[in-house]
């Protein structure tokens, strides 16, 4: 074989490669279970892989939408930031609360996990590259992800507290909403595929299915952000709802059991969405396995750049959307492609054309009709609000970081700003003790003395900083420009004692005044020229 | 070899069903009950797995540990009373005696019946095969079905209205 | 060891009376419940058991099966809509409390 039929196969030759081995020495049945078992542990490892990479795009992806750099100090661009959480969460001490149930609470993350690590088994990374390619595939993932469910139940009752029970509730009714649709979005698909398996499905994809199913598509994807409780619908996990609800007393790795979870099944449904409607493996000139990677990045990033766009929906808009909107829509969707397969079984590609026409009627004739919630709504612009937002932030990746790496680079103040430290002139300065009457804190400390020739001068000056609070009228009462304001804003000191300036550090001077200071224009000697 | 594993698999998920619905009957802690229960539909899963009906345990496991189980979940959560506890009847001892007899019955006919056994392997596909023999031979029954599901949520929403 | 139809059949019958004597015997009408559908979940073993020894191409103990799962369903909302019911009004779910009309 030449090489480049070695790359393209390089699963299912490596995968006969360890059977051949494996059976060499040990009897047949041993080698089925090593060989699963292998297969369970390719998996593991490709999920947690892939989730970290994936922590990193979506902490860096997320910032870049908002104008921002995302964490970029541990490792060059970040790229250590997830070791660096992992660490950080297996470091912290596991607090279990005293009276709940002990058991339920230990289990609740593994049955909140496990489900999704199952569903992998069924992922076609390629033609031969999966651990087991059932005949009933989708229905298989669809059955195995209703579990998690259970699991958020136990996480619920097991923190025995009431708010996570009632967000443990609401969670799971948001799940068994959402979960119709889903399940109904599918049906399109595997009736036009003919079959339940993935692999079947991938190979009857002669255009994607996207252009035959697009509000199928629509449907699915907006079903599993639900499911996945992320954002826009992440009402159940966010800090300031019901105080991150169900996972609220998990701490350390249980915690990340969660997060690693919701992430698992993140990557799952960028996978089902690749593999059901935009054609698989199948592409060009890359190996396939490759070609699927980057079409479950095209589609993770489609969900980070949703969650970085809409904001978040309120409970009962949450329900209302899944069974008065989503529901009808996708019996419908069914019912539209059930009359297409009748009429025309092999589907010509006009259809796909009729299909995206029609999905994009109903949804706006839809909305029309069942008026969601409260609020004008214009005339026909629906949707149009929505795909400005996200034209705005996918705009937003190309402009500029607004972040200022701060030990590096200094903030630039703004011209009004009145400042920070106080520059003493001593030779402007003439004791007419203005600015110690004028400061309402009794900020300015400051002692005279007259000599023989009736001339004053200051014989001490303290102005103690902690005390002041840069309220400028001392530098409105001097009327001889001797005190000035800076900008400099690193005045932070460890001890109280050395914030009271005295003359020494007072005449040192400001090294950029700031818009109070009331210096001299253009430092000509001679010319009294001020600036107000 | 493959009937020693089949027997192995069919032994483990015989044990842990009867095992989980024995917890269900056992235990006290209501909760736990309703996590056993959903173990044991993961379980009789498994033994749809082992007499191939793949359709079937799939859907067994999307309605009953997924649906079902979730319902009475719901239902233990909404309805806790202060004892907290699924305690014993009054009928304690004759339902013993009455289902060990109706036991010892069903064990007697199980085995000392002739079956006619057939010695066909089994379908490899069962989803093919029932979707056509619903949609052909028992389309009325699917049909009322529905209307069955349709009275059902009727039912449930107008018992459980607020007045 | 070869696996039958005695022992799914068994296995069956162990489960229903399981579910049986739980049914028979506990107070709190929700665990009830839960054993009425290990009785449904024996019977459905035994209809696929009888399915796959029997007549393997007919596969009509599947179908039954998929009904059975359907009433089951209806049967746990419809159940659990009473019980809310009589929770709401009585503030318990002690079969043996509710006995207003016993003689």
């Amino acid at each position: 074989m030449s090489f480049w039929d070695y790359v393209v196969n390089l699963f299912p030759n490596l995968g006969s490669l360890i059977w051949g081995w494996l059976l060499s020495i040990v009897p047949w049945w041993a080698a089925y279970l090593i060989m699963g078992l292998v297969g369970i542990i390719v998996i593991l490892l490709f999920v947690i892989g892939v989730v970290i990479v994936l922590i990193w795009v979506e902490r860096r992806g997320v910032g870049r939408f908002q104008i921002r750099l995302g964490p970029n100090r541990a490792g060059p661009e970040g790229i250590f930031q997830p070791f660096a959480d992992v660490i950080k969460l297996f470091l912290k001490e596991d607090v279990v609360p005293a009276l709940s149930d002990k058991w339920i609470h230990w289990l609740a993350p593994v049955v909140v996990f496990v489900p999704t690590l199952l569903a992998f088994a069924v992922i076609p990374l390629q033609d031969g590259a999966l651990l087991a390619d059932l005949n009933i595939g989708i229905l298989y993932i669809v059955a195995v992800t209703t579990l998690t469910g259970i699991g958020i139940f136990m996480a619920g009752w097991g923190s025995n507290n009431k708010y996570s029970l009632l967000a443990s509730m609401r969670a799971v009714a948001q799940m068994v909403s959402y979960e119709v649709p889903l399940v109904l979005s599918l049906i399109g698909v595997v009736m036009i595929a003919g079959s339940l398996s993935m692999v079947s499905i991938v190979h009857a994809q002669g255009l994607p299915f996207i252009l035959f199913q697009p509000l199928g598509c629509l449907i699915y994807f907006i079903s599993a952000t639900a499911e996945l409780n992320r954002s826009p619908m992440d009402l159940l996990e966010a800090e300031s709802e019901i105080v991150a609800g169900y996972n609220m007393e998990y701490s350390s790795m249980k915690w990340g059991l969660f997060f690693l979870g919701e992430f698992a099944a993140a990557i799952l449904v960028s996978a089902i969405i690749a593999t059901l409607f935009l054609g698989g493996w199948q592409g060009p000139w890359l190996p396939p396995y490759l070609w699927f990677i980057v079409k479950t990045f095209i589609v993770y990033f489609v969900l980070l750049w949703m969650r970085s766009t809409l904001p978040r929906l309120r409970v009962d808009q949450l329900m209302g959307f899944a069974w008065k909107f989503l529901f009808p829509l996708s019996l419908i969707n069914i019912f539209i492609i059930g009359i297409e397969l009748i009429l025309w079984p092999s589907l010509p590609w006009p259809l796909s054309l009729v299909n995206i026409g029609l999905a994009v009627g109903l949804v706006i004739g839809w909305s029309r009709l069942f008026k969601l919630g409260a609020g004008e709504y214009r005339e026909w612009g629906y949707g149009l609000g929505i795909a400005k937002g996200m034209a705005l932030t996918f705009i937003h990746l190309f402009r500029k970081p607004i972040t200022v790496q701060y030990p590096e680079q200094k903030l630039v103040m703004p011209s009004r700003l009145r400042g920070y430290e106080f520059g003493w002139d001593q030779q402007r300065c003439t004791a007419c003790q203005l600015c110690a009457n004028a400061c309402p804190h009794g900020v300015i400390d400051m002692t005279i003395a007259i000599d023989e020739k009736r001339k004053r001068r200051v014989e001490k000056l303290e102005m103690d900083l902690g005390r002041c609070m840069f309220c400028g009228l001392c530098i409105e009462a001097c009327n001889r420009q001797a005190l000035t304001m800076g900008m400099d804003y690193e005045t932070a000191t460890y001890r109280r004692g050395d914030l009271i300036m005295d003359m020494s550090k007072l005449s040192r001077g400001v090294s950029q005044p700031s818009a109070y200071a009331r210096v001299k224009k253009a430092a000509e000697p001679g010319k009294e020229g001020e600036e107000e | 070899m493959t009937d020693l594993g089949f027997a192995i698999a069919f032994w483990i998920l015989a044990v842990v069903c009867v095992g989980s619905a024995l917890a269900i009957v056992l235990l006290r802690n209501v909760f736990r009950a309703a996590l056993f229960m959903v173990l044991c539909f993961v379980a009789i899963a498994g033994v749809f797995v082992t007499l191939n009906a793949d359709f079937l345990a799939a859907v067994q496991i999307l309605i009953y540990a997924g649906a079902i189980g979730i319902l009475l979940i719901f239902g233990i959560m909404l309805t806790r009373n202060s004892e907290r506890g699924s305690p014993s009847g009054r009928l304690r001892i004759p339902a013993l005696v009455a289902t060990g007899l109706l036991l010892v019955t069903f064990v007697y006919i199980a085995l000392n019946t002739t079956w006619p056994l057939s010695s066909q392997p089994p379908l490899e596909q069962t989803t093919a095969g029932i979707a056509e023999a619903l949609f052909n031979r028992y389309v009325l029954p699917f049909e009322v079905a529905s209307v069955l599901l349709l009275a059902a949520i009727i039912g449930a929403i107008a018992l459980v209205r607020e007045r | 060891m070869n696996i039958g139809l005695e022992h799914y059949l068994i296995l069956s019958a162990v489960l229903f009376c399981i579910g049986l004597y739980g049914a028979l015997s506990k107070r709190n009408a929700v665990v009830i419940l839960m054993c009425i559908e290990v009785m449904l979940n024996a019977v459905n073993i035994a209809l696929i058991a009888f399915s796959r020894y029997v007549v393997p191409t007919m596969l009509t103990g599947h179908i039954f099966a998929i009904f059975v799962m359907t009433v089951a369903a209806a049967e746990v909302a419809v159940g659990l809509a009473i019980i809310f019911t009589i929770y709401r009004s009585r503030q318990t779910v002690d079969v043996e409390q509710i006995d207003l009309m016993k003689w």
